[in-house]
């Protein structure tokens, strides 16, 4: 991007920030954007192949999913290594749903996924296997002797959660790269006003970037109390918006007043353009991640309404930190989770925008191969994300790990996978896909150069 | 013929010439009236010239003979007339005229109508009137009074009915006596007279203007009185000419009677009845403006806005005594101070004294009003009275911020307890409150299931909003947000309250006897694994769970990194100890289950008992050998309880846990980003305290409120730096502002506080509800549109009522206030934010309530806009 045009969006995200405090008039502002739509059409990254309306979904499974159970090895040998170390807690190999294959290596899915499971028969899925925090590629003896950086704090759930909205193994960052790759899509969305980064689950560093500032809209109708068009009612809502952003000079008045007004702002807009929506037809299951999804469709159906070309979700499922009891706690949080990919795939389908839009999972760390005392399983590191979509090319990408305690994987004794691919990799070839264009690869991914190669190839050609 | 006649006739007077000249006149006498006249003529014989010359002696007469009678009747009754010959002077001949009164007449009367039965004066107008002129009145002679000889006046009783006139003739005495024509008189009904309206009711000091209808007379003038004074008087109401009838501003009970009466004729007369009511009072100063309120008597008891018999503070001495000057105050006349009512002394119509011990006020600013009882009466305006807390040794604003530190807010009895007291007895008194007990589930109802957290959150909320261990509670909810358990994963009110037992009990011990129950707990015990968990199984190729050991490591008590002793990394920021260490930490945790019940032997993987510490089943406990930390190895072959010992021990001992532990506990109380400093003088307290020993939590708790960062000191109320302070988390802000605002709560509240980000005792997982690190501060970390949009409403519908009876606000004090806006928003500011706000935001506050059109919505808009300012979100 040519400096005088990054000076320029520098201005119009000023003139964001000013409408953001003053942003009583919403409607006028969405108007206005839609008179300056032409702006947009300017610049050099607008006019490559990124026309037309792409998102990303992200959904991370708190708690550190076990990948181990999530994608597991069905061809004989693979069973047998599997079975093995899981032993008693292992899932019967009939119970498993053919998914994918590499080689001669076979995959299945746990028996709690079928909805995934279809979205692998009817070419919508791919795995990407043993995925992870990585400073650089790593193996065993390196990492045993402290001959290569490693990401701090490992096994740490925060730490790592940390590490995966970030990119960041090392050291703190104050942006997430979903955030840094909505920097890098910006011309596409200039000038709407409306967040093109958004949180339907609490608050995430994920989304945060240099300039863009995330949302978080939970559901379609949240609105200020106390507006009835009564005579007063519009002098109070103005009054509390000039409060909030009164110059105080103290550090977190000013942080608080700012972020809630920017929330008044970005919710009425919001609001606006849910009471004009259409039905969806596609059944969504009402479950958390269910919901959370549903909401992201919604929040997709007013992507003309705001004027977004590029939009960036962040939901999200817990639970998955199954120290106990995996054989029984696993599994439902799988068949929410499956169910609900599947029907938000549906769900782009009925939009006509499966191939506009990837839905992909992340989770902070995989769990220990070797189950511990109470039927669980403790941190571990490295395990398998899956992408789905009309755009994905269905499959298997990486290498699945050994399955070797104490083997070449293992950073341990209990199978703790040192990832073979790292996050920089697996979220540049997201990135890519979305429009970020190469040259902007490396600020949304500062290590990708460590590696051999920032494409996974899990996207059609 | 006839012309030789006439010419004889002729001859016949020349030859008479020479006789002598004779006159006669005709007529020789006459009668007239006076002023009448007649012609006379006169003869002249034996002369050519007949000429004469007339004269009258009175009256007057023309050259031709035309008399005028005299006006009046002349002496002698007559009048000579003569006439004189002109050709000879001394020949003349008279007449004599008799000269008679004049015929009376009548032509109008005045009145034209009596009132029968009334006596009356008449005017008769008329002519030829006199003196001596008598009148009838229908034939009954009456005495006139001569005006003039047009005007008569006779007085005279109407005897006749209504209906029949009375005839009036006038009559002139001899000469010529003569009766005038007959006039007469209309003779009406008695004058009646109606008044309107004929009843009202009015105020004291209020007018109502009567009117009053005279009919049957011309005469419609009345005169007024009021219960038959004239005029009436001070005491009963005065009315005027015009039947404007003014109240006495202290009216009598009852009734008065306003009358009016016919001048003309008293029997007609009306009355109304007015009905008194107490005015309204006018009060247009009050002295002082300002006052204390009564000194609190020891012992200080905890004053509680849920329970209204405890809140009752016990006053002594420092009696305020408020003049009120004004008018139409009566002897019933009662005065509040808000909603309290003042014993009052009536001085007069205009001035009360009212005396009293004042208690504190919601935002320090209060109303003091008059009003007069029914009937009638009503309300003065209110005027603005500043109430401040009579003992203050610390400012009020230093009392608001160290309740929200050492409690979950400031209502006013409690500000003006902690005024009272000051910093260290106040604390003094809340580390030796007892422990508010926290109630045992109840049994499970008909399908088995086990009662649910509801309830327990609705206690403890309860509690953290009335009980006197304010400090108790809110350390031991700091406690929770470092050692956490979530009830996401123990959804059972018997699973969760032992545990928060141990925080509340554990508040002010020994952070090592805490971490050694809270590790035994055994809601604990399955939160993070340790219940249950068995040694390695090399059979089964499992190992000990780890959960437990790397969580108290990393969350509990020492952390990642190695700590300097204020709290900041070391350079390079070196590992605490690495994945080995937890691995064999988790060892040591190994072979406990729960105590056995019902006297059953202990055995592993015991049914579930949540109310006792958990037991060690030593053939299931690790003995190896253990690496727990850099340098620290347990020896092979100890005991569950002696593993347990030493490893807690030797964490316990590490030197991050004095800095970890109270840079956590400052964030929790104080401040989200406390200085190194400030860090490192709370960990040299946990370090040692003024015994020497470690970990005394009450002696930290108090270092850390005591702190000079903490802003609690004595003196003038003194800002945080810019840099400090902390978002409220959802829970602190709903709790503050309900007890700020000294509302009523049931304790429902556990939903509202989970949208604006914060699920009471269910924190998303071990990580807490937010994380310290967090910028700009963990509560931050909580947010976001949703929950910031929350917030804003929970302030709405605090300010509106809208929560029902888990928050209820009483706003008629605040409507009260709400006729002075510039009162109004510095009372919400006091009671909200230690009456701190910004001159800009005044202005913006003051438009939007001026906006706003009735008392209520006005003092819902100051509460609102006031709560929902950063300022107040941030606990400063």
């Amino acid at each position: 991007m040519a400096l005088s045009s990054a000076r320029r969006h520098a201005g119009l995200l000023a003139n964001r920030r000013a409408f953001l405090r003053f942003g009583c008039q919403a409607v006028t502002g969405l108007g206005a954007a839609g008179a300056l739509g032409q702006l947009g059409g300017i610049n050099a990254l607008a006019q490559t192949a990124n026309t037309g309306y792409k998102a990303l979904v992200c959904i991370f499974l708190f708690g550190g999913s076990d990948a181990n159970d999530m994608l597991i090895p069905t061809d004989d040998a693979g069973y047998a290594a599997y079975s093995g170390v899981r032993r008693n807690i292992a899932i019967p190999r009939a119970n498993l749903l053919q998914a994918t294959s590499q080689g001669s290596s076979t995959y299945g899915l746990p028996p709690s996924m079928p909805g995934l499971h279809t979205l692998f028969q009817t070419g919508k899925a791919a795995v990407v296997s043993n995925v992870g925090m990585l400073v650089r590629p790593l193996t065993r003896a390196q990492y045993r002797a402290n001959q290569q950086p490693v990401p701090s704090n490992l096994f740490s759930h925060s730490d790592q959660q940390q590490q995966w909205q970030t990119a960041t193994p090392v050291g703190i960052s104050q942006s997430g790269w979903a955030g840094r790759i909505a920097d890098q899509v910006l011309p596409l969305n200039t000038p709407s006003l409306f967040p093109a980064a958004v949180s339907v689950n609490g608050n995430s560093i994920f989304l945060v970037g240099q300039q863009t500032q995330p949302s978080q809209i939970a559901s379609p109708n949240i609105n200020v109390n106390g507006q009835q068009n009564r005579p007063g009612d519009l002098e109070r809502l103005n009054a509390l918006q000039q409060i909030l952003t009164l110059s105080s000079g103290v550090t977190l008045v000013q942080a608080a007043g700012s972020r809630i007004n920017d929330s008044l702002v970005v919710l009425r807009q919001a609001n606006d353009a849910f009471a004009t929506l259409p039905n969806l037809t596609t059944p969504f299951p009402t479950t958390s991640i269910g919901n959370q999804l549903r909401q992201i469709v919604r929040l997709i159906q007013i992507r003309g309404a705001v004027g977004l070309q590029r939009q960036i979700f962040f939901c999200s499922q817990g639970g998955y930190d199954t120290h106990e009891d995996q054989p029984n706690r696993q599994p439902q949080l799988l068949a929410d989770l499956s169910a609900a990919m599947l029907a938000f795939n549906l769900a782009m389908d009925e939009l006509g925008l499966a191939n506009q839009v990837t839905l992909f999972t992340e989770s902070e760390f995989s769990r220990t191969f070797q189950p511990n005392a109470s039927n669980g399983t403790d941190h571990a590191w490295g395990g398998h994300q899956f992408v789905t979509g009309g755009a994905v090319q269905s499959g298997f990408y990486g290498t699945y790990p050994s399955m070797i305690l104490n083997g070449s994987d293992d950073s341990g004794s209990r199978g703790n996978w040192i990832p073979s691919i790292s996050l920089d990799q697996y979220g540049a070839t997201l990135a890519k896909w979305f429009g970020v264009p190469e040259s902007g690869l490396a600020t949304v991914f500062p290590n990708l150069a460590n590696f051999p190669t920032a494409d996974l190839g899990f996207f059609k050609t | 013929m006839l012309s030789r006649l006439a010419l004889s006739l002729t001859l016949l007077c020349g030859l008479l010439q020479a006789q002598q000249v004779t006159i006669t006149v005709s007529p020789t006498t006459a009668t007239l009236r006076v002023n009448e006249t007649r012609s006379f003529s006169a003869t002249v014989r034996n002369t050519t010239n007949t000429a004469v010359h007339w004269t009258a002696t009175a009256g007057t007469i023309t050259a031709g003979g035309q008399f005028t009678a005299p006006s009046a009747i002349p002496a002698g009754g007559t009048v000579t007339v003569r006439a004189t010959s002109v050709a000879d002077q001394t020949k003349s001949a008279t007449a004599m005229v008799t000269i008679q009164n004049a015929r009376p007449t009548i032509t109008s009367l005045a009145p034209s109508a009596v009132n029968t039965g009334l006596a009356y004066t008449l005017r008769i107008i008329g002519t030829n009137f006199l003196p001596t002129s008598t009148v009838t009145l229908e034939g009954r002679p009456a005495t006139p009074r001569f005006l003039s000889s047009t005007e008569l006046e006779v007085s005279a009783v109407a005897e006749n009915a209504a209906g029949n006139s009375i005839d009036v003739i006038v009559s002139n005495p001899d000469p010529g006596a003569s009766a005038s024509n007959t006039r007469g008189l209309t003779v009406n009904a008695p004058v009646r007279v109606t008044i309107s309206p004929t009843s009202t009711t009015i105020r004291g000091g209020a007018t109502a203007k009567f009117n009053a209808f005279v009919s049957n007379t011309s005469v419609t003038t009345v005169d007024w009185f009021v219960n038959e004074i004239p005029g009436g008087n001070a005491i009963v109401g005065t009315v005027d000419s015009t039947g404007l009838y003014t109240a006495p501003g202290a009216p009598p009970s009852g009734r008065v009677e306003v009358k009016a009466v016919s001048r003309h004729d008293a029997r007609g007369f009306a009355v109304a009845t007015v009905t008194l009511q107490n005015p309204i009072p006018v009060l247009s100063s009050v002295t002082p403006t300002s006052a204390k309120t009564g000194t609190p008597a020891a012992p200080l008891v905890q004053l509680s806005p849920l329970n209204p018999t405890l809140s009752v503070a016990p006053q002594s001495g420092n009696t305020t005594t408020f003049t009120l000057t004004g008018s139409l105050f009566t002897p019933t006349s009662k005065v509040f101070l808000g909603a309290l009512e003042l014993p009052v002394t009536f001085v007069n119509g205009g001035q009360l004294r009212a005396t009293a011990i004042l208690t504190p006020v919601v935002g320090q600013l209060t109303t003091l009003r008059v009003v007069n009882p029914a009937p009638g009466g009503g309300e003065s305006a209110r005027l603005v009275v500043r109430v401040e807390n009579a003992q203050e040794l610390m400012s009020y604003g230093t009392a608001v911020r160290l309740l929200e530190q050492a409690g979950f807010g400031a209502d006013p009895a409690a500000i003006a307890k902690v005024q009272a007291m000051g910093r260290g007895a106040w604390l003094a008194s809340q580390f030796q409150a007892p422990v508010t007990p926290l109630p045992d589930a109840l049994p499970p109802t008909g399908g088995g299931s086990q009662e649910g957290m509801g309830r327990l959150q609705t206690t403890w909320i309860t509690n953290a909003l009335t009980a006197p261990d304010q400090l108790r509670h809110r350390v031991a909810f700091a406690l929770h947000s470092i050692l956490v358990v979530s009830a996401l994963d123990l959804p059972e009110h018997r699973q969760y309250v032992p545990y928060l037992r141990i925080l509340h009990e554990g508040a002010f011990g020994n952070y090592r006897q805490l971490l050694e129950r809270i590790t035994l707990n055994p809601a604990m015990g399955r939160y993070l694994n340790m219940l249950n968990n068995a040694k390695a199984n090399p059979a089964r190729n499992t190992v000990a769970n780890e959960n437990y050991a790397r969580e108290l490591m990393q969350l509990f008590t020492i952390g990642l990194v190695e700590l300097n002793p204020n709290g900041t990394p070391k350079t390079g920021n070196p590992a605490s100890y690495d994945e080995s260490h937890v691995s064999e930490l988790a060892k040591v945790f190994t072979g406990w289950t729960s105590a056995p019940m019902n006297g059953e032997a202990p055995r592993f993987r015991a049914p579930d008992n949540w109310a006792e510490p958990m037991i060690p089943i030593e053939a299931e406990h690790d003995t190896t050998a253990k690496a727990i930390l850099p340098g620290v190895t347990l020896p092979a072959g100890q005991m569950a309880r002696q593993d347990l010992a030493a490893a807690l021990d030797a964490i316990f001992n590490h030197p991050n846990v004095g800095p970890f532990v109270s840079y956590r506990l400052i964030q929790r109380l104080v401040t989200s980003n406390p200085s190194p400093a400030y860090v490192e003088r709370v960990a040299r307290v946990f370090n040692s305290n003024s015994r020497g020993v470690r970990g005394d939590l009450k002696e930290v708790v108090e270092a850390i409120l005591t702190d000079s960062e903490a802003g609690t000191g004595p003196g003038a109320y003194t800002e945080m730096s810019a840099d400090q302070g902390s978002l409220r988390e959802p829970l602190a802000l709903t709790l503050n502002l309900i007890r700020a605002l000294d509302m009523r709560s049931n304790g429902g509240l556990a939903s509202t506080i989970n949208g604006v980000g914060q699920n009471l005792f269910h924190p998303g997982s071990v990580f807490s509800y937010f994380s310290p690190f967090s910028r700009p501060g963990p509560e931050f970390q909580a947010l976001n549109a949703t929950t910031a949009m929350n917030a804003v409403n929970l302030i709405y519908r605090l300010a509106s009522n809208g929560l029902g009876n888990a928050a209820v606000l009483d706003l008629n004090p605040w409507d009260q206030l709400a006729t002075n806006p510039d009162a109004l928003i510095s009372a919400a500011a006091n009671a909200l934010n230690r009456g701190l706000l910004s001159s800009n935001a005044r202005a913006i506050i003051l438009q939007a309530v001026n906006a706003q059109t009735s008392n209520r919505m006005k003092a819902i808009t100051a509460l609102y806009l006031v709560g929902s300012s950063p300022q107040v979100l941030v606990k400063r």
